[in-house]
């Protein structure tokens, strides 16, 4: 009898520890520096909140002035004083942010497991787990493959390459914490590089990691109002 | 000698191409980067020190330079390719389009607009909302 009442217990705890284990909303202080090769150096800096049900993108950006900015589909409004001052047409890319792979346990392969993208070969080599992903044939003139390397089961890099084998893209994903049981990145460097083969850098930090913080339901769900 | 010396050569030359894999892509060379970043580095310290107030600090007194914002036009919806890069930094990048652009064959003129936006918009366009200089 005592041992069917544990047994039951069990089943009935079980939903909730699996609960606990799920990962909703993340939110993180980022600071994003660019270094150009033409000679441009930017920074920014402020707060970054996202709710992968509500899947708005919600940047509270305070350096070098504060604004707000919501990426929610496929348009991007920046937002001061509470109001919209300005919309964007945008492609909608909330599901290939690292915040949504992540809290989706999806950032090992950039989500490409899920896409058209197929996968040519994996090999092992210098430390790293190289997968290389082949767009469908009619995209490859211009997206020739992309690379994606693993370094102890972590997504380490992407690198993106043209039809002339030439590199367009490489990012970085490095320094990992766990936060609240989130495997997650906190350093992100981006090198793309231009039609003249020159490197332009950027560096994406994260600081102050929160993993299901609903203490600020407000700035998750952000309205957009006019 | 010339022959043996040419056979050397294309010899190294053969072995390089051998040696070269696909973990090479993955290079970085941290100096270059700790170098090209090093005055946005100070700058990103004394700001988490001090508060995002910095309007004091002498940005004349460095080699980073203003952006040329001032010729877009916010309000043109039809483009979408400028957004802040502080935005295009967090999500993925350009290889995060180039699989968005595989994957909605119906916007791929937008995609790619967006594309180029996010590889080129932070070298040529600077940032709206994520440059150094609050001029604006």
């Amino acid at each position: 009898m005592h041992k069917s009442i544990k047994i039951g217990a069990i089943f009935l705890l079980l939903p909730l520890f699996s609960i606990s284990q799920e990962f909703i909303r993340i939110k993180a202080a980022y600071s994003i520096k660019i270094k150009t090769s033409t000679g441009i150096s930017q920074l920014s800096m402020g707060n970054i909140f996202y709710d992968k049900n509500i899947d708005k993108i919600v940047y509270e950006n305070k350096y070098p002035r504060e604004e707000i900015w919501v990426t929610k589909d496929t348009i991007s409004y920046k937002l001061l004083g509470g109001g919209v001052v300005n919309t964007i047409q945008n492609i909608n890319m909330n599901k290939l942010t690292v915040f949504y792979l992540a809290l989706s346990g999806n950032l090992n392969d950039f989500g490409l497991t899920n896409s058209k993208f197929s996968i040519e070969k994996v090999e092992k080599d210098k430390g790293l787990v190289i997968t290389t992903w082949l767009p469908p044939t009619e995209y490859r003139k211009l997206i020739h493959k992309i690379l994606i390397s693993n370094k102890n089961g972590q997504l380490s890099g992407i690198v993106m390459i043209d039809s002339e084998e030439k590199v367009i893209s490489k990012q970085f994903f490095r320094k990992y914490i766990i936060a609240n049981g989130l495997l997650f990145p906190t350093e992100i460097v981006q090198i793309s590089y231009s039609t003249e083969g020159k490197e332009n850098y950027q560096i994406t930090t994260f600081r102050d990691i929160q993993v299901n913080d609903f203490k600020k339901d407000f700035m998750y769900d952000y309205p957009i109002t006019y | 000698m010339k022959k043996i010396i040419f056979i050397l050569l294309s010899l190294i030359a053969i072995s390089l191409q051998v040696d070269a894999s696909d973990a090479d892509f993955f290079n970085l060379d941290e100096a270059k980067l700790s170098t090209e970043m090093y005055e946005l580095n100070q700058l990103e310290e004394m700001i988490l020190s001090n508060g995002y107030n910095q309007s004091f600090f002498d940005f004349t007194s460095t080699n980073i330079s203003s952006m040329p914002f001032s010729g877009l036009n916010l309000n043109d919806a039809s483009n979408p390719t400028i957004l802040p890069p502080f935005i295009w930094g967090c999500i993925g990048g350009p290889i995060g389009i180039a699989i968005v652009y595989v994957l909605s064959d119906q916007d791929s003129k937008a995609t790619m607009r967006s594309f180029w936006g996010c590889l080129l918009g932070s070298c040529v366009y600077g940032s709206f909302g994520g440059g150094l200089f609050s001029t604006y």
